[in-house]
């Protein structure tokens, strides 16, 4: 008889990044990476990054924007993404222009819509008795609510979500920003803001492009290329990672049919439920990385100045250290510092709008459909960096009319 | 008598705080906390805000 022997334990390497395996359940990769590699310098050859997987490490990373900076380096383009790029004091005179804009007392405003966006693509599935997930809800239901907010073509949906993939996922494994795939994908939407600016000059209208427009900073209007950069990286932020949280959620809870019911008996903790699942699932899997501007040790390793480090945030939010059994799911979880939206002064401009859908989005969808699972035979794929389900098909046990 | 605070140099804005102890925080126009003015707070609401600031900005001073 051959001895098998058991399955070896996942060993986080740089390659791991862009790996399926990874992104589809990367608790393993984690809990040995801070076991036993939690500082880890690797490379494949053309970059290098410093992985950090400890909460301790990351939150030092997270809060000290002087020695870990958010500046990109040479082998970055040179087009800055507003304000995500920019590092305190730059840093904070752009947050005080669009915090407002996406404060939660605005993004209440939006509540209506969102539900009727929501019941809307419902309606379109509910009597089919499934649905393709991602394409006919997760993708269209933030995005559009995301366009319509900016000022972007409804219509237009199919080609913005399309030029989105192409920068996010075109690069491959290059991790080189000079790709062509992608630059051919910034030149196309950089043409298309520029001239949906033009048009809100003339004519303005209810939305963010306008508001843009119209603010000033430091007493004077935002320069061209300041638009371009902030309508970037809103473009950029504001059309994939509530999608990714979406799948992440409905495909653990189709096959977590405990959780699932709590949320139909008891929709009151849904904002609980949201919060779990955010740091259990952690979709965004790492931040900007971030550049080391002199010597300094991180968790008694030496970095060097022109380091950069890259803050496993799904590691932070699963670590035993400063949360009891992480690996378990609880939605009565009282006390809670997750990372899911990143920290420090670069936290996500858009959470209180994503809070905002996943909360409806869960409880319009558990109204009406209480009950769905993944067929037999699916295996699910998910995508690297922004842990995308990119294909989730559900069928439907139990509607409501 | 305690004194309740949140410390503006560390909030960046994640809103928990009004979000898990609505009586006592609210948000301002950036979606940064506040502190309601209060006679008495209760504990338990105090110390479920506490530990759900990512950004271990609120500060409580028991006298």
């Amino acid at each position: 008889m051959t001895d098998v022997g058991t399955p070896a334990e996942p060993v986080f390497e740089f390659n791991s990044l862009m790996q399926p395996e990874f992104s589809k359940c990367p608790w393993p990769y984690y809990k040995q990476m801070r076991d036993t590699n939690p500082v880890l310098r690797a490379g494949n050859g053309v970059t290098e990054f410093v992985f950090i997987a400890r909460h301790e490490d990351i939150d030092r990373v997270l809060h000290a924007p002087r020695l870990f900076s958010s500046r990109p380096d040479e082998s970055q383009s040179g087009d800055p993404l507003i304000p995500i790029t920019f590092d305190p004091p730059e840093h904070s005179k752009w947050r005080r222009i669009l915090d407002p804009m996406f404060s939660p007392r605005e993004m209440a405003k939006l509540e209506d819509g969102i539900a009727q966006r929501a019941n809307g693509l419902i309606d379109g599935f509910v009597e089919r008795g499934e649905c393709d997930y991602a394409n006919e809800y997760a993708v269209p239901l933030p995005c559009l609510v995301f366009m319509q907010l900016m000022g972007f073509p409804l219509e237009e949906f199919e080609t913005f979500v399309d030029i989105k993939e192409r920068i996010l996922r075109g690069g491959g494994e290059s991790f080189q920003s000079q790709d062509p795939v992608q630059r051919q994908a910034r030149d196309q939407i950089d043409t298309r803001i520029a001239e949906l600016l033009d048009e809100r000059r003339r004519e303005p209208r209810d939305d963010l492009l306008t508001r843009l427009l119209n603010t000033e900073i430091e007493g004077r209007p935002l320069t061209h290329e300041e638009l371009m950069g902030t309508c970037n990286l809103l473009f950029i932020a504001g059309l994939d990672t509530v999608t990714d949280s979406l799948s992440c959620f409905y495909a653990f809870l189709a096959t977590n049919p405990v959780h699932r019911q709590r949320i139909v008996e008891d929709p009151d903790v849904i904002p609980k439920a949201v919060e779990e699942m955010l740091r259990y699932e952690s979709p965004v899997t790492m931040v900007l990385p971030r550049l080391v501007t002199e010597e300094t040790e991180l968790g008694g390793c030496p970095v060097h100045a022109g380091d950069r480090i890259v803050p496993l945030l799904g590691s932070a939010n699963n670590d035993e250290s400063v949360v009891e059994n992480p690996h378990v799911v609880d939605f009565d979880r009282p006390a809670m510092r997750h990372y899911a939206f990143g920290g420090g002064v670069h936290r996500c401009l858009g959470s209180h709008l994503a809070r905002l859908e996943l909360h409806i989005s869960l409880r319009e969808w558990h109204r009406r459909i209480p009950e769905y699972h993944i067929p037999d035979g699916v295996e699910l794929k998910y995508a690297a960096l922004l842990r995308q389900v990119e294909h989730l098909p559900l069928v439907f046990d139990k509607v409501v009319a | 008598m305690s004194r309740l605070q949140i410390d503006s140099e560390r909030c960046t804005g994640h809103g928990r705080c009004y979000a898990v102890a609505p009586d006592l925080f609210a948000s301002d126009e950036f979606g940064y906390g506040q502190v309601i003015e209060h006679a008495a707070v209760d504990e338990e609401e105090v110390l479920r805000a506490v530990q759900n600031c990512p950004e271990n900005a609120i500060v409580w001073e028991r006298e």
